[in-house]
C-alpha cells in the first residue's frame, strides 16, 4: 500500500513542477510490483481499464439477464427444463417463479443503468481521456481515483453477492419504490436482497463522487499550456459537465436510500402510511411514498443524461475525426449540453403524472421536459453537419457513432410523446416507456460506449481490435436493436404493461404474444453479437496487432502520447497546444489534419508530424498479420 | 499452427459450409417452434393439454440442439473470421463503399419496418376512443405523432443518405487523409438559430396544447357524478359503490379485517347504502361523469384502463381519483371493433409484487336504463345482521387487544 501512495505522491510532484521539467525519461525503469502496478494501481490509463473490464463483466451479467426473461415473456406457458441449470430453484421444472422474473428485471436496470452505462462509460472514458486530452500527467488526486475504482469494485461485488441470496436479489424494480421495497413481506425481493442493493448503492454513489470530484478538479486546474477551455475536445467538455452533474444529483439519491434504509430497519416512517399488509394493520403514518419518488428521480433523471452525455461527448470527437470534418457547432455543442444539465434538474416530475401528484406540478415539469428537446435537437443536427460534405471514414467506432445518433434521433422523438403529460396517461408504465429509454439512453449509450472502446482501444492497450469482427459486431448489433425496441413501441400504443411477468391474464395483452417472441429472437442474436464483441477485445489484448501512434489520423493529445504506456503520460516536457482539436482538412496543411500541438510557425516551417506510409496499407496489415501467427506458434 | 496456415487456404468454403450448417438448424427450428400448432394454441391462452406435451418435449430438444449448435458453431465462425485467416468479409479496400452502402439499405428496412407494422397490427392498438377526455387527447396524440414522424423521416433518410453519399473513396491507394476532400465548414450562426427556433416553436405548440387538456382532464368533478371507489391490494381489486346516495362511508385502514375487507366505517349514515361488489366488475353508466376513488391496502398499485384512457395510481395513505366520463357501452364497442368478446379492462401499472400481472378487473359500460335495472338489484353490504357481526368482531379485536397489554 505504501508503494501506491508513494507513487501517487510522485505524480503529483510532476505535477507541480509542470513544464520544463527534465528527468523524466529515468521515471520508467523504476520497476513497480504485481500489485501497485495492476491492482492497486494510481495511473488512471490502468484506473481505466478495470473500470472497462469491470464493466463489460457486468454489462454480460444484465444481458444474460434480459435475455433469461425475454424467454419467459417469449413463451410463458412452455416449461424449459434447461433454465433450472442456470437459475437453480427459482425454475422449477421449468417454470420461472415470477418472484425471480422481477428479481431478473430489476437486477438487469440496476447493472445497466449504474454499474455499465455510469460507471462502465463515464469512469473509462473520463478517466482514460481527461489527462491525455487536455495534457496532464495523471488526475488531481490519483489516490481518490483509485479509491473511486474500488468502493465500485466493492459495490460490484455486493450487487452480484445479492444475486446467490435465498430470498433472491433485490425485486421492486429498479427505482425500488417503497412500500414494496421497504417491507419485506411484501414481497421476496425486499428482503435481504435489497438490503444488499442499498448497501451496493451507497458504495457506488460514494465512488461516483470521487470519481466526479476528480474529474472536475483536473479540468480546472490542470490543462497544458494553451489548452483554454474552449480549445478542449467536446469529449473533455462531456465528461466535465457531466461530473458536475453527478456531483449535483447523486448524493440525492444517497438520502433517498438512506432514509429508506431508516424505514425498513428502524421503524421510522418517512415512505410509509396507514397500510395493511399480511393480517396486519401497521403503525406507520404520516410518511408519503411519494416523497421517495421525488427523492429518486431528482437523480434518477439527471442520471439519464449522466449517462448520455459521455456518449455524446465521445461520438462528436469520433465522428469528427472520422468525417474528416471539424465538428459543427462547436460552441452550440457545448451550450447545448449545459442547457441539457440544467434542465434535466428540473424535470423530474415527468416520471410522476399519475402518481397523484398535483396536476399543476405535472404542468410545470411538463413545459421543462418539452424544452429539454430543444437543445437535443441542436446535437443531432450539428451531427448531420458534420457528415455533410465529409470523407467518411468507416471504422468500426464511426458505425457505432452513426448508430448512436439514429437511436438517439429515434428515442428522443419518442420521449415527445411521454413528456406530453395529456399523452402520458395513457403511455405511462406501458411497454412504450421501455422502447422509449432502451433506445435513447440505453441502446444510444451502450453504442457510445462501443464508439470510444473501438475508438481507444489502441490508446488503452497499445494494439488494434479486429475491424472484420467489429463491422459483423456493430451490423448484428445494430439490426437487433432495432429488432428488439421497435416492435415494443407498439405493445405500448396498445397499453401493454410494463414489468409484467406474463401476457395471458388480460384480452389486451394477450394478442401480442407472436410479437413477444420476435422480439426474444432479436435479443438472443444481439446477445449473441456481444461475444463476438467479447472474443475481439479479449483476444485484442494479447495478439492484436500493434497499434501505429496515431491510427485514425486524429488531432487530439492524447496520440502524441507514447505508445508504451508510461507513468506521466509524456517523456520529457507536456506538449503545448496551439490550436482547438478539429482542424480536419483545412487549406493551409499539406494533409488533412492538424493536431493540437502543431503551431503556425511549425505549418510554415512544413514540420512533418505524419509517419509516410511507403507500402500498400494491405501489405503492411497482412505482413504484420503473419509476424504475429509466427510470433505466437 | 500447421493447420491453421491449412485452413487459410480454404477459408471460402468453410466458411461457407458453417454458414449453411448454421442456417438449416434455425430454419427447422422456426419451422418447428414458431408455426407449431402447439405454440398457437398456447398463445390463444388455451393452455398445454396432455396430448401436446410430448410435442412440447420435442420443441425444446430441438430448441436445446439448436442453442447449443448455434453457441459451437458462433465461435467457429468468431474463429475462421479472425485475424487468423486472410478471409475478410468486409475487404480493406472496400470496408468504406461496402458499410456506406448498407447504410441506406438498412435505413430502407428500418423505415420500412415501422411502415408495415404500424398498419399491420392496427386493430390491435387503442386508436379509437371511448372517453369524454380521450376524445381531447386523442388530436394531440395524433399531432405529436404527425410531427415526429415527419422529423423522424426527414432526420433518419439525411443520416443514412450521407452516410452513403460522402463515404470516404479508398480504391486507390492515397491515403485518406492526404486527400483533403471533406470541407472544412465548422460553423454557422444562422443555421443553429433556425434549428434551435424551429423545435422551440414545435414544442412550445405541444406544451400549451398539452397543458390545456392535462388540466381539463383534472378540472374538479362537476356534482352530478356517480362515485365508486376502487382499493387495490396484492394482488386483487374490491369494488365499493356509493349507492343511491351517492356517498361513500369513510374507511380507516385500522379497521380492516374480518368481514370489514375495506376498513369501512360502517355505522355512518352514508355507509348504509354502500355496495361493495362480490365479483371483479364494475358496472357503470354510458355519459355520465364517474369518479373513481382509488386507494390502496399495502404498496403502490396503479389503477389503468387502457381503453378508457384513464390512469392514476393508488397510493397507500393517499387516496387519489380519475373522472371518466365513457361514451360507448361495451355492447357498442364489440360492434364497432368487431370483436364480440371485448372488453373494459383494468390492469395495475406499478409493480406491486410477484402477480403484479395478474390483477384484472372488468368494467362493464351499460347503457343508462341498464345500468339502473343493475343497481335495483344490488342489496346494500351493510345490512343490519353485517353491522351486528362486525360490532362482535371489534369486540373481540378489543379483548384481545387488552389481553395482549396485559400480558405485556
Amino acid at each position: 500500500m505504501s508503494d501506491t501512495i508513494n507513487t501517487a505522491h510522485e505524480t503529483q510532484a510532476h505535477v507541480h513542477q509542470g513544464h520544463g521539467h527534465e528527468h523524466h525519461d529515468d521515471h520508467h525503469h523504476h520497476e513497480q510490483s504485481f500489485i501497485s502496478k495492476y491492482i492497486f494501481s494510481t495511473d488512471h490509463k490502468m484506473i481505466a481499464r478495470q473500470f472497462l473490464i469491470t464493466g463489460i463483466i457486468m454489462g454480460f451479467v444484465g444481458g444474460f439477464l434480459s435475455v433469461i426473461f425475454r424467454l419467459q415473456l417469449a413463451w410463458p406457458d412452455t416449461p424449459l427444463p434447461w433454465l433450472e441449470l442456470f437459475i437453480g430453484k427459482w425454475a422449477k421444472d421449468g417454470r420461472m417463479d415470477p418472484a425471480f422474473y422481477m428479481a431478473a428485471v430489476t437486477i438487469h436496470g440496476t447493472l445497466m443503468v449504474f454499474f455499465v452505462l455510469t460507471a462502465g462509460l463515464s469512469g473509462t472514458f473520463s478517466n482514460l481521456l481527461i489527462p491525455l486530452q487536455i495534457g496532464a500527467r495523471d488526475m488531481a488526486s490519483p489516490f481518490l481515483n483509485m479509491l473511486s475504482y474500488w468502493f465500485f469494485f466493492i459495490s460490484s461485488v455486493i450487487m452480484f453477492a445479492s444475486l446467490f441470496v435465498e430470498t433472491g436479489p433485490a425485486g421492486p424494480g429498479w427505482t425500488i419504490y417503497p412500500p414494496l421495497s421497504a417491507l419485506p413481506k411484501s414481497m421476496p425481493g425486499s428482503g435481504l436482497g435489497m438490503t444488499l442493493w442499498l448497501v451496493s448503492m451507497v458504495l457506488f454513489v460514494a465512488s461516483s463522487l470521487m470519481g466526479s470530484l476528480n474529474y472536475v478538479a483536473t479540468v480546472i486546474n490542470m490543462r497544458t499550456k494553451g489548452m483554454s477551455m474552449t480549445r478542449m475536445p467536446l469529449t473533455v467538455w462531456a465528461f466535465f459537465i457531466t461530473a458536475i452533474l453527478g456531483i449535483l444529483s447523486f448524493p440525492v439519491l444517497v438520502s433517498a436510500v438512506v432514509l429508506l434504509i431508516f424505514d425498513r430497519s428502524f421503524g421510522t416512517s418517512f415512505y410509509l402510511s396507514e397500510i395493511y399488509l399480511a393480517g396486519e394493520a401497521l403503525p406507520n403514518a404520516g410518511g408519503s411514498p411519494i416523497l421517495f419518488q421525488h427523492l429518486f428521480w431528482f437523480l434518477g433523471h439527471p442520471e439519464v443524461y449522466i449517462v448520455i452525455m459521455p456518449a455524446f461527448g465521445i461520438t462528436s470527437e469520433v465522428i469528427s475525426t472520422n468525417a474528416r470534418k471539424p465538428i459543427f457547432g462547436y460552441r452550440a455543442m457545448i451550450g447545448s449540453l449545459i442547457g441539457i444539465t440544467f434542465l434535466s434538474l428540473i424535470v423530474w416530475g415527468h416520471h410522476m403524472f399519475m402518481t397523484g401528484m398535483n396536476p399543476f406540478l405535472g404542468t410545470a415539469f411538463m413545459m421543462a421536459t418539452l424544452v429539454i428537446a430543444v437543445p437535443s435537437a441542436v446535437k443531432v443536427f450539428n451531427y448531420l453537419a458534420t457528415i455533410w460534405k465529409g470523407n467518411l471514414q468507416y471504422t468500426v467506432a464511426m458505425l457505432f457513432g452513426i448508430g448512436l445518433v439514429s437511436l438517439f434521433i429515434s428515442g428522443g422523438l419518442t420521449g415527445l410523446f411521454l413528456g406530453n403529460a395529456a399523452l402520458d396517461i395513457e403511455l405511462h408504465n406501458t411497454y412504450f416507456v421501455v422502447a422509449h429509454f432502451h433506445v435513447v439512453m440505453g441502446s444510444a449509450a451502450i453504442f457510445g460506449m462501443y464508439c470510444g472502446v473501438y475508438h481507444w482501444f489502441p490508446r488503452m492497450f497499445g494494439r488494434m481490435m479486429n475491424k472484420q469482427l467489429g463491422y459483423i459486431h456493430f451490423w448484428l448489433t445494430f439490426i437487433s436493436v432495432y429488432g428488439v425496441f421497435i416492435p415494443m413501441h407498439f405493445l405500448g400504443l396498445a397499453g401493454v404493461p410494463r414489468r409484467y411477468y406474463a401476457f395471458t391474464q388480460f384480452d389486451f395483452t394477450s394478442q401480442w404474444l407472436d410479437i413477444n417472441v420476435l422480439i426474444t429472437i432479436f435479443a438472443i442474436i444481439g446477445f449473441l453479437a456481444q461475444f463476438i464483441f467479447l472474443y475481439n477485445f479479449v483476444s485484442s489484448i494479447f495478439l492484436g496487432k500493434k497499434a501505429p501512434q496515431n491510427p485514425w489520423k486524429s488531432n487530439s493529445l492524447e496520440w502524441t502520447a507514447p505508445v508504451e504506456h508510461i507513468h506521466g503520460n509524456w517523456p520529457g516536457e507536456l506538449p503545448t497546444v496551439y490550436r482547438w482539436p478539429y482542424d480536419y482538412s483545412k487549406e493551409e496543411a499539406e494533409v488533412d489534419y492538424i493536431p493540437q500541438h502543431i503551431s503556425d510557425e511549425d505549418l510554415k516551417a512544413g514540420r512533418k508530424y505524419w509517419e509516410e506510409e511507403t507500402l500498400g496499407e494491405e501489405d503492411l496489415e497482412n505482413s504484420e498479420i503473419q509476424e504475429t501467427v509466427t510470433h505466437h506458434s | 499452427m500447421k493447420y491453421i496456415k491449412v485452413l487459410q487456404g480454404n477459408t471460402k468454403w468453410i466458411f461457407m459450409a458453417v454458414l449453411i450448417a448454421m442456417i438449416t438448424p434455425s430454419l427447422v427450428l422456426a419451422e418447428d417452434v414458431i408455426g407449431s400448432e402447439t405454440l398457437k394454441r398456447v398463445s390463444q391462452g388455451a393452455g398445454i393439454q396432455d396430448g401436446t406435451k410430448e410435442e412440447i418435449n420435442s420443441m425444446i430438444s430441438w430448441l436445446k440442439l439448436l442453442l447449443a449448435v448455434v453457441a459451437v458453431l458462433t465461435f467457429t465462425v468468431i474463429a475462421l473470421v479472425s485475424k487468423v485467416t486472410n478471409f475478410q468479409l468486409f475487404p480493406k479496400w472496400k470496408s468504406n463503399s461496402i458499410n456506406g452502402a448498407l447504410m441506406p439499405v438498412f435505413g430502407f428496412l428500418l423505415l420500412g419496418g415501422i411502415f408495415y407494422e404500424f398498419f399491420h397490427h392496427s386493430g390491435q392498438y387503442l386508436n379509437y376512443s371511448a372517453s369524454e377526455h380521450a376524445d381531447k387527447i386523442d388530436p394531440i396524440f395524433m399531432t405529436t405523432a404527425l410531427m415526429t414522424g415527419i422529423v423522424f423521416i426527414i432526420t433518419q433518410v439525411l443520416l443514412f443518405v450521407f452516410s452513403y453519399r460522402y463515404k470516404g473513396e479508398t480504391e486507390d491507394k492515397t491515403p485518406f487523409w492526404k486527400k483533403k476532400v471533406a470541407l472544412h465548414y465548422a460553423d454557422n450562426d444562422k443555421l443553429e438559430k433556425i434549428w434551435t427556433l424551429i423545435p422551440a416553436i414545435g414544442m412550445a405548440v405541444l406544451v400549451f396544447w398539452g397543458a390545456i387538456v392535462w388540466v381539463g382532464v383534472h378540472d374538479e368533478a362537476p356534482k352530478e357524478t356517480i362515485n365508486i371507489e376502487v382499493v387495490a391490494e396484492q394482488f386483487q381489486w374490491t369494488v365499493r359503490h356509493s349507492g343511491k346516495d351517492n356517498i361513500l362511508a369513510g374507511a380507516d385502514y385500522r379497521k380492516i379485517g374480518g368481514g370489514n375487507v375495506l376498513g369501512v366505517n360502517y355505522k355512518e349514515k352514508a355507509a348504509a347504502d354502500d355496495i361493495i361488489l362480490a365479483e371483479k366488475e364494475i358496472h357503470i353508466p354510458v355519459g355520465t361523469p364517474i369518479n373513481f376513488q382509488i386507494r390502496s391496502k399495502d404498496v403502490l398499485h396503479g389503477f389503468y384502463t387502457p381503453q378508457l384512457k384513464a390512469h392514476i395510481y393508488a397510493v397507500p395513505g393517499m387516496p387519489t381519483h380519475f373522472l371518466v366520463t365513457p361514451n360507448k357501452t361495451t355492447e357498442e364497442m364489440r360492434k364497432q371493433l368487431n370483436k364480440p368478446n371485448f372488453n373494459y379492462e383494468v390492469a395495475c401499472s406499478q409493480l406491486c409484487g410477484s402477480a403484479h400481472y395478474n390483477m384484472r378487473l372488468i368494467i362493464v359500460v351499460h347503457t343508462k336504463e341498464e345500468y339502473k335495472e343493475w343497481l335495483e338489484k344490488q342489496k346494500p353490504t351493510f345490512t343490519e345482521e353485517k353491522i351486528a357481526q362486525l360490532d362482535e368482531e371489534q369486540k373481540e379485536k378489543e379483548k384481545e387487544m387488552k389481553k395482549d397489554l396485559s400480558s405485556l
